[in-house]
C-alpha cells in the first residue's frame, strides 16, 4: 500500500508563513544606493514648477473666499499649483500626526493657534524663525497674547493668517420690535438680563419677566451662543477672573469661586431666565434664518453666511455680552500657517511662497470676515469702516483673550466640556459638574507632570 | 491510440494526496495574507501597545504592563460609556428583532403590495449613517423639527428630544432602527421561506390556530436564524459611533457617549493610544461575552 503524504496543518502555516515572509520583504522600503548620499549633500535648485499640497479645515462659510484666494495666488504665480484639500477640523487633527509619523506630510497646513501647545512637543509643526528673520514678516504687527501664542522653545511655529473669535450679530428688527435700541448695547451683567429678557417670547408673545409666560412654548429666543460648550464658558469664566487651570498648567481652578457662578449664570440663563435654549437639539442657523433668535454668538468667519442669506441688511454687529461679574473678555484666536516636519525641500519653497503671500494678503482674506493677523492691516480704513470685520478686529484688539496652551488642551477642553454640558442640559447640578470636571481636568494635568 | 495493458496501468503511481490538497490550500493563502497583515497582526500589535502609554508622537513611550487596564477598571467614563452603549444596542437589537420578525411575517403572507413594501422596508438600509444622521437630526431639532411639528399640531407639548437625557437613548435607538431593520428583515424572510408549508399544513389539521402555529412552529424554526441576527446586531450595534457623533456628540452632558466615541477621543484627538487600545480590548471583551450569553440562549440543533 502507498503511504499517503497529506499536507499537515503545521506544515501548511510553515509554508503560509514562508510566503508572508516573500510577501513583507518585498514590501520593505529599498535600500538607498550609495550614490543617493551624494544627490541628498547637493544644494537644491529652484525647480521651474512648485507644487504645494496644503491641508485645512476652512469648509465654514470663509472656505470660499479661502478658496477663491488660492485660486488668485495661482493666477498671479503660474510656476504654482496648490493642491488643497479640505478635511473637517477633526479629521483633519487626526490625520495631520498621522502623516508626520508616517513620513508623508503635506507640504503646508493651516491649523489653530490654540494647538500649538500641543503640536509643539510632539514636533509636528517646523519652527518658522525664517519668515521673520529673512522673508519679510514682521514679528512686531501682530497681537502680542495671539503671536506669543504660537511659539515653541523660542521659536514661533508658523505665520499667524488672521485673528479670529466670538461676536455678536444682532437681528436688528426683533430688538427694535421689542422696544430696544441696537445702538445702545448692554454693557454689565444686569443690563444684559434685563434687555435680554424682553427678547424671548412665548406662542403669546409674553416675556419671561411677564406673569403667566410658558417656558415649555418658547418661540424666539434672545440669544444664543454658538460656542456654548467651549468659548462661552470660557469668556464667562474669565469675566469673572477665573481660569480652568493655572498659570504653569499644573493645576485645576475649575473649583474656583469665579467658575463656579459663571456656571451656576449660565445654568440660569437656560433654566431661570429663558435667555438661551436647552442647546442639543437646537439649531442655532435654522434660527437665526427664520428670525426666531435675537442675538446670535458667533464666529467672525460668520459673515459669508450672513451675506450669503441676504441678513446684512438686518444684522448688526455687538460685541460679546458681558456674562461676568469683573471686565468684559472676548474669546480669540488665529489660524496659523505652518510647514510639517519631514516635508521636503520642494515642499517648503512652494509653501513658505504660499504662506508669505497669504501673509502679505490678509485683507483679500478679510472679505471672509477674518480679521487680518496683522495690526496694520486690520486697522486699515477700510476694514475699520465695514460693520463686520473692523468691529470684530477692534473687539479683539480692545479685549480679546486667547486660550491657556497646554501640551494636552484638547483633552482638557473635552473633559471641562462634557461636565459643562451636563450642567447646562440639568443631566448634572453645578457643583456635580464643577467637582467632577476639577477632578477630571486635574487627571490629565497629574499625568502630563 | 494504443490501448493500456493491465501491467502498464499498475506502475502509474498515484498522485500523492497532498498534491493533490495544495491547490485548495493554495486557494486560502490570499486570504490568510490579508487576514494575518490587516486583522491579526494589527490586533497583536493592538494588545502590546496597549501595555505601553503610547503617545504617537512622542518618542518616549513607558511601559506599563497592565496599568492601561487597571485605569480602565477605575475609569467612570468607560462605565458611563458602556452603559449608554449596552442600553443602546440592547434597544436596538430588541427593536430590530421585533420589528425584522414582524415586517417579514407580513410580508409572506403576501399582502396586495408586498413587493413594494419589501422596497420600502429595505430601502433606509442603503442610506450612509451620515444621510441619516443629518435627516433624522432635523426631524428630532427642537424648535423646525418634523416630530415637534405634529407633536403640536395634535395639542400635545413640544419636546427637547435630543437635548433630554430620558430620550436620547432610547430616540438614536429608535432611529437606527429605521435605518437598519431592512437587514435583518431579509434574513428573517429568508428564513421563513425556507420553513416546509407541509409541517404548517399537519398542524393545521391537528386544529392548530395561528397564533400557536407562530410561537410553537415559526419561533422554534427560527431560531438559528435570530441567533445569527442576534449575535451580528449586538456586535454591529456596540461599535455605534456616526449616530451619535452627527445627532448628539454624546450629549446632553455624557448621556448619549458611547465607547467607541470615547475610545475615538482618547485615540484620535488625544493621541493616547495606548489607553485607546485598552479601551478596545475591554469593548471586544464585553462583546465576547454577550455574544456567548447569545449562543447559551439561543444556539442549539434545530431539525425540520
Amino acid at each position: 500500500m502507498n503511504s499517503v503524504h497529506g499536507l499537515s496543518r503545521r506544515k501548511f502555516l510553515l509554508g503560509s508563513g514562508g510566503v508572508m515572509a516573500l510577501a513583507l520583504a518585498a514590501c520593505a522600503a529599498p535600500v538607498p544606493a550609495a550614490s543617493d548620499t551624494s544627490q541628498e549633500a547637493a544644494a537644491p535648485a529652484m525647480p521651474e514648477a512648485l507644487e504645494v499640497d496644503l491641508w485645512h479645515g476652512l469648509g465654514g462659510a470663509d472656505g470660499k473666499t479661502f478658496t477663491e484666494l488660492v485660486g488668485q495666488y495661482m493666477e498671479e504665480n503660474d510656476h504654482v499649483t496648490v493642491n488643497e484639500e479640505l478635511l473637517t477640523w477633526d479629521i483633519f487633527y487626526q490625520k495631520v500626526p498621522s502623516s508626520v509619523i508616517a513620513g508623508n506630510p503635506p507640504d503646508m497646513i493651516i491649523t489653530h493657534e490654540w494647538a500649538i501647545g500641543q503640536w509643539g512637543p510632539r514636533r509636528v509643526l517646523s519652527a518658522a524663525d525664517d519668515f521673520y528673520d529673512s522673508m519679510g514678516v514682521p514679528r512686531d504687527d501682530f497681537i502680542p497674547a495671539v503671536f506669543e501664542n504660537i511659539h515653541y522653545e523660542g521659536s514661533p511655529l508658523g505665520v499667524l493668517l488672521d485673528t479670529h473669535g466670538s461676536g455678536g450679530y444682532l437681528n436688528v428688527s426683533l430688538v427694535e420690535a421689542a422696544g430696544l435700541d441696537p445702538a445702545s448695547p448692554p454693557t454689565n451683567r444686569t443690563e444684559f438680563v434685563e434687555q435680554m429678557s424682553m427678547l424671548t417670547l412665548d406662542s403669546q408673545g409674553r416675556n419671561p419677566t411677564d406673569a403667566g409666560f410658558d417656558p415649555e412654548d418658547i418661540v424666539q429666543y434672545a440669544f444664543h451662543s454658538h460656542f456654548w460648550r467651549r468659548w462661552a464658558m470660557l469668556e464667562a469664566m474669565w469675566q469673572n477672573g477665573g481660569n480652568t487651570i493655572n498659570e504653569d498648567g499644573t493645576q485645576a481652578t475649575i473649583d474656583s469661586e469665579e467658575v463656579t457662578e459663571a456656571l451656576d449664570f449660565w445654568h440660569k440663563m437656560v433654566h431661570e431666565h429663558h435667555l438661551h435654549a436647552v442647546p442639543v437639539g437646537y439649531s442655532m442657523t435654522d434660527s437665526y434664518q427664520n428670525n426666531t433668535l435675537g442675538l446670535a454668538i458667533a464666529g467672525s468667519w460668520w459673515r459669508n453666511f450672513i451675506q450669503d442669506s441676504n441678513l446684512v441688511d438686518t444684522t448688526t454687529f455687538w460685541r460679546v455680552p458681558q456674562y461676568g461679574l469683573v471686565e468684559p473678555v472676548a474669546w480669540m484666536s488665529a489660524h496659523v500657517m505652518g510647514i510639517p516636519t519631514g516635508t521636503d525641500e520642494e515642499g517648503t519653497m512652494g509653501a513658505s511662497e504660499l504662506i508669505v503671500w497669504l501673509s502679505n494678503h490678509g485683507l483679500d482674506w478679510a472679505r471672509s470676515g477674518q480679521p487680518p493677523a496683522r495690526i496694520s492691516l486690520q486697522n486699515d480704513q477700510v476694514l475699520q469702516d465695514h460693520w463686520h470685520t473692523g468691529n470684530f478686529g477692534s473687539q479683539f484688539q480692545a479685549i480679546g483673550r486667547t486660550e491657556q496652551q497646554h501640551a494636552n488642551i484638547t483633552e482638557i477642553q473635552n473633559a471641562y466640556q462634557q461636565e459643562f454640558e451636563a450642567v447646562i442640559t440639568n443631566v448634572k447640578t453645578v457643583s456635580e459638574g464643577i467637582a467632577e470636571a476639577q477632578l477630571r481636568v486635574q487627571e490629565v494635568l497629574d499625568r502630563e507632570a | 491510440m494504443a490501448a493500456t495493458s493491465p501491467e502498464q496501468r499498475q506502475i502509474v503511481k498515484p498522485m500523492p494526496k497532498w498534491r493533490k490538497l495544495l491547490p485548495n490550500y493554495l486557494f486560502l493563502v490570499p486570504y490568510f495574507v490579508f487576514f494575518f497583515l490587516f486583522l491579526a497582526g494589527p490586533n497583536v500589535y493592538g494588545f502590546y501597545i496597549s501595555l505601553f502609554n503610547w503617545d504617537i508622537l512622542l518618542p518616549n513611550k513607558p511601559f506599563l504592563g497592565f496599568g492601561n487596564y487597571q485605569e480602565l477598571w477605575a475609569d467612570k467614563l468607560w462605565w458611563l460609556s458602556l452603559r449608554n452603549t449596552v442600553l443602546f444596542a440592547a434597544l436596538t437589537v430588541g427593536g430590530n428583532v421585533l420589528l425584522g420578525l414582524f415586517a417579514s411575517v407580513l410580508v409572506k403572507q403576501r399582502p396586495p403590495g408586498h413587493q413594494v413594501l419589501r422596497f420600502l422596508f429595505y430601502t433606509p438600509v442603503v442610506l450612509s449613517v451620515a444621510v441619516m444622521g443629518v435627516i433624522l437630526a432635523r426631524v428630532f431639532n427642537t424648535e423646525f423639527g418634523l416630530l415637534n411639528y405634529y407633536v403640536d399640531m395634535v395639542g400635545l407639548p413640544t419636546q427637547k428630544w435630543l437635548g433630554e437625557q430620558r430620550f436620547v437613548i432610547p430616540i438614536l435607538s429608535l432611529s437606527t432602527v429605521w435605518w437598519t431593520f431592512g437587514f435583518p428583515f431579509l434574513v428573517f424572510l429568508a428564513g421563513l421561506l425556507n420553513i416546509p408549508e407541509p409541517i404548517y399544513e399537519a398542524a393545521r389539521i391537528d386544529g392548530v390556530n395561528r397564533l400557536q402555529s407562530f410561537t410553537h412552529i415559526t419561533l422554534p424554526l427560527l431560531k438559528p436564524v435570530t441567533l445569527f441576527i442576534v449575535v451580528t446586531q449586538f456586535i454591529a450595534h456596540f461599535k455605534v459611533f456616526g449616530q451619535m457623533w452627527i445627532m448628539t456628540l454624546g450629549g446632553p452632558g455624557n448621556s448619549s457617549y458611547s465607547v467607541v466615541m470615547y475610545l475615538y477621543d482618547v485615540g484620535w484627538r488625544f493621541f493616547r493610544m495606548g489607553y485607546a487600545s485598552s479601551l478596545a480590548f475591554g469593548l471586544a471583551a464585553i462583546i465576547l461575552v454577550v455574544t456567548l450569553i447569545n449562543f447559551r440562549f439561543l444556539g442549539g440543533r434545530v431539525e425540520y
